[in-house]
């Protein structure tokens, strides 16, 4: 089987297809593969019809993206699935935040229906590349190779294929202060007025990761677009070959625009059809090598309009005691927001060894949603040792502050011990 | 709405287009949306005797030699990008004016330092040859190539050619590696 170089087109099987990109890696700078699905005129439909990493599955799965490692992407495809309309899917990377030319890795691999293409890299000074895509021709899909792009990266190449990217939010900075909001009216708040909604800004691309504590970063919220924060923490397996010590929880502390806090636990997972606005989406239990475990918290992004004001949020991580003595650094947990493409990502190294013995509680990080400014904020603190307080969350202005006084609150069935620890003092409004 | 060929099919200029003295043939393609270096498409024609052999070099029109010998076949000139709406070359030519032994007109693209750039058609978009009556400004004719290359350097777009008396065109779609190069070696002509 000869390999397809750029420009060269080959017919595929009939069927579901797999993917395989292998585009290798560049240190200090990622690479990013995604799938624009576009009509006859080159250009996608919506911002729906991009499949890329906070937006992996679209068309109802039709196209999917399957998972990066090792300098590999793997996307499926199920043709027969792909709305009418639809006639091509383009295949491409980027190198995040444009760090290094795609010079930096020797060639580019692809193979999809077991044919397989080649792109050569040397000299290639772009930082997007149309790698590869595939099209329909006479009822049958195809092929081609393509290997072309842009030097401005996906800011270039996101408005060829017909979307719209927001401009990259600057270098995260600490928020200026905000303004008083407004107290609130004593008396019923009158029906909200029908506003002619705004056209829904564009999807961002933008994407940030937090390693140092007190980073921070914002996200515009879209009111007319509305939907739900992501907030997903993950954890790995640490290695021990016990399966049973891999049980982390994701909490979170609500401050309300009131003062008062709320818990939300997968024993306290709340809603967000009415007060929190906000839900934890289960528990996990453990973690294997190869899939780590993951919680999830969803929060309602017009969480600050519906609760009539600033709303904060403490995530942690805990400790399950069933763990025993691991340490919950060594599952090394990390955290992500996502909200419509922007994706930040919490990647504190909490300090593990000796100082993380008897440390059950991690503060990951704190989200202040100021009506359609949300700021997260890298935390890393940690519970003192033997302690089963909850971290506590006060605001002064736009500053979130974080201290370890809250009540403890354990699993179902825990309450007598809760009652006989009770050595935080500040108690939840729902617990 | 013009005819439309595809690959290997042929049609009587004569009989579709009675009146069809002088021909524009409009030859055309996408300038590369993305970055890189631009495809420098040219069009170069070749007047072949029965023997599928031009006769001299000077039944070679090309960007360096912009007329035939015969002054029957004109190059309207050199598009460097192949930007701007419509044809991107064109080559004129008066069908009276063609001379008797002159059996066959091929019309190819080739891509310039095709190598050197590491480009090919299968990277160019759109491209189209298509046969224009210059008299009354409308369409005989065209064949879009899109599907019919890939990795070719150089392409054969059609021919028109003698046949019973008449002219007829022919929707040729034919690659080879080697660029210009090569064309001029499949024709006869020596560089």
């Amino acid at each position: 089987m000869s390999e397809l170089t750029p420009g060269a087109n080959a017919a595929l099987p009939s069927g579901d297809l797999s993917v395989l990109i292998r585009h290798g890696v560049i240190p200090g700078a990622e690479i990013d593969v995604s799938a624009f699905l576009v009509t006859g005129t080159g250009k996608v439909r919506s911002d729906a019809d991009m499949c890329f990493y906070g937006q992996p599955s679209v068309a109802g799965g039709a196209v999917a993206l399957a998972g990066t490692s090792g300098g590999e992407t793997r996307f499926t495809v199920a043709p027969g699935r792909i709305p009418a309309g639809v006639e091509k899917v383009v295949f491409t990377a980027t190198i995040h935040e444009n760090r290094a030319p795609f010079s930096r890795v020797p060639e580019i691999g692809l193979e999809v229906g077991g044919i397989s293409g080649r792109i050569p890299c040397a000299g290639m000074t772009e930082t997007a590349l149309i790698l590869a895509e595939l099209y329909q021709r006479n009822g049958a899909w195809k092929v081609r190779v393509v290997g072309q792009g842009f030097n401005g990266g996906l800011a270039k190449l996101a408005p060829h294929l017909g979307v719209e990217v927001a401009e990259p939010a600057p270098a995260p900075a600490p928020p200026p202060p905000k303004p008083t909001p407004a107290p609130p009216k004593a008396e019923p708040a009158p029906a909200p007025r029908v506003e002619a909604a705004p056209p829904p800004k564009p999807v961002s691309l933008t994407k940030v990761t937090l390693t140092k504590s007190g980073a921070s970063s914002r996200i515009s919220l879209d009111k007319s677009a509305g939907g739900v924060v992501r907030v997903t923490a993950t954890w790995i397996d640490n290695g021990d070959r016990r399966s049973d010590n891999d049980d982390l929880d994701l909490r979170a502390g609500i401050l309300m625009p009131d003062g008062s806090m709320h818990w939300l636990a997968a024993s306290h997972p709340g809603g967000l059809t009415a007060s929190p606005f906000a839900r934890h989406m289960g528990d996990v239990r453990s973690a294997t090598r190869d899939a780590p475990g993951t919680e999830i918290i969803e929060v309602d992004a017009g969480i600050s309009h519906k609760l009539g004001g600033p709303v904060g949020l403490v995530f942690s991580i805990y400790s399950a005691i069933s763990n025993g003595p691991v340490s919950i650094a060594s599952l090394k947990p990390t955290m992500t927001v996502e909200y419509r493409g922007n994706v930040i990502r919490c990647e504190y190294s909490f300090p593990d060894g000796k100082a993380a013995k008897g440390v059950y509680t991690y503060v990951i990080a704190t989200i202040l949603v100021d009506r359609d400014e949300l700021d997260v904020k890298l935390s890393g603190l940690t519970s003192a040792r033997g302690s089963e307080n909850t971290p506590w969350i006060t605001r002064n202005g736009s500053d979130l502050n974080v201290t370890f006084d809250g009540a403890p609150v354990f699993k179902k069935g825990r309450t007598m011990l809760a009652r006989m620890l009770g050595a935080g003092t500040r108690k939840y409004a729902n617990v | 709405m013009a005819l439309s060929l595809s690959k290997g099919q042929n049609l009587s200029l004569s009989k579709t287009d009675p009146g069809l003295k002088n021909i524009l043939i409009g030859l055309g393609w996408d300038a590369r949306a993305t970055d890189g270096q631009d495809f420098d498409l040219d069009a170069s024609v070749f007047l072949l005797a029965e023997s599928g052999k031009v006769r001299s070099d000077a039944d070679f029109i090309f960007y360096n030699q912009l007329q035939s010998g015969c002054g029957s076949v004109v190059h309207t000139g050199d598009n460097r990008t192949g930007e701007g709406d419509g044809d991107d070359e064109s080559v004129k030519v008066d069908l009276a004016m063609v001379p008797t032994d002159v059996q066959r007109i091929a019309i190819t693209v080739t891509i310039d330092k095709a190598e050197e750039k590491r480009q090919s058609f299968g990277q160019v978009s759109n491209a189209f040859i298509r046969i224009v009556n210059e008299a009354t400004g409308a369409e005989v004719v065209r064949y879009d190539l899109s599907e019919d290359y890939s990795t070719e350097t150089a392409m054969v777009f059609g021919e028109v050619y003698r046949h019973n008396g008449e002219w007829k065109f022919k929707a040729i779609g034919q690659g080879y590696a080697g660029g210009l190069k090569a064309m001029c070696h499949q024709y006869g002509i020596n560089i």
